[in-house]
């Protein structure tokens, strides 16, 4: 069986990987609604 | 009329600076607290450096009864009031909550694989666990699969308050049943040289947390007003 540390490094891997990509999906679900938004509305907004 | 036209609905903001400052601080403060952690906390007599999973597995556990609380108060206040952002604020925290009840089985499992010898016991707390994750599942695929706005906020809100009364049994499961799995890990339980890691680990999960729902929440108000805007497109009046 692998050592104890394989499975504390096993732990915070998973974790890391798991909060980095719910991030990635987030960024991207946001810039794909916004450009759908800006799309169906005025355009990008201005002015801000 | 072409799905050009200005919506005379109030636009939708860009994202505030806050949230992104919100989100490095988070991040930034889990890298801190995991490395306070794993460079002070000592070897546990029994577990060894396994202990060091506790710092991952049960922030990761207390996140997901946060986030699943969330859930029945804005579910709740949507069956009250009718509001639409109390259903998208409390389906953008039965996501993370999701999210992060996921992460807790994995690292349950790969803890429990060294210090049971299994990966995986149908134990009280492991599958009153798993059951609470099933239920959001469930939610979100609920979300995913009913077109109609209103039966999707009503029927989502009534499994999102009826699956949340989950959460205190997946809490008390260890002291209702004899179970596998310890007694629930929190700074009165534990040996003191331990708890200072606990807490810094569950203040950081909590900040990254908050920042993951107002993101999502922000991001369903954008497409629902998307949605808004398509509408009013296809009818042919102006937005409204």
């Amino acid at each position: 069986m692998p050592s104890n540390e394989t499975f504390v490094i096993a732990a915070y891997s998973i974790t890391w990987v798991v909060l980095l990509a719910y991030l990635a999906y987030l960024m991207r679900r946001a810039r794909g609604s916004r450009a759908e938004y800006d799309r169906l509305t005025a355009g990008p907004e201005s002015g801000r | 009329m072409t799905a050009s036209q200005p919506s005379r609905e109030p636009r939708i903001a860009a994202p505030a600076r806050t949230g992104i400052v919100l989100g490095l601080a988070g991040f930034a403060a889990v890298v801190v607290a995991q490395v306070h952690a794993i460079l002070t906390s000592p070897a546990e007599a029994d577990m060894g450096h396994l202990q060091k999973i506790m710092y991952v597995h049960v922030p990761a556990a207390w996140m997901t009864f946060i986030a699943f609380f969330v859930v029945l108060v804005y579910s709740v206040k949507y069956l009250w009031r009718r509001d639409e952002n109390d259903d998208l604020l409390a389906a953008a925290a039965a996501e993370v909550g999701a999210v992060f009840n996921g992460l807790t089985l994995a690292l349950g499992m790969i803890w429990g694989r060294p210090t049971w010898g299994v990966w995986w016991a149908w134990d009280a707390r492991l599958t009153s666990t798993l059951v609470l994750f099933l239920i959001f599942i469930g939610y979100l695929a609920l979300r995913a699969f009913v077109d109609d706005a209103g039966q999707k906020a009503r029927w989502s809100a009534a499994v999102g308050a009826i699956g949340a009364i989950n959460v205190p049994i997946v809490y008390m499961s260890v002291k209702w049943w004899r179970t596998l799995h310890q007694e629930p890990s929190s700074p009165s339980t534990l040996d003191p040289a331990y708890t200072l890691g606990l807490r810094l680990n569950a203040i950081a999960m909590l900040i990254l947390t908050i920042y993951f729902i107002r993101k999502r929440y922000e991001i369903a108000r954008v497409e629902r007003a998307s949605e808004h805007a398509a509408q009013a497109a296809a009818m042919g009046t102006g937005g409204r």
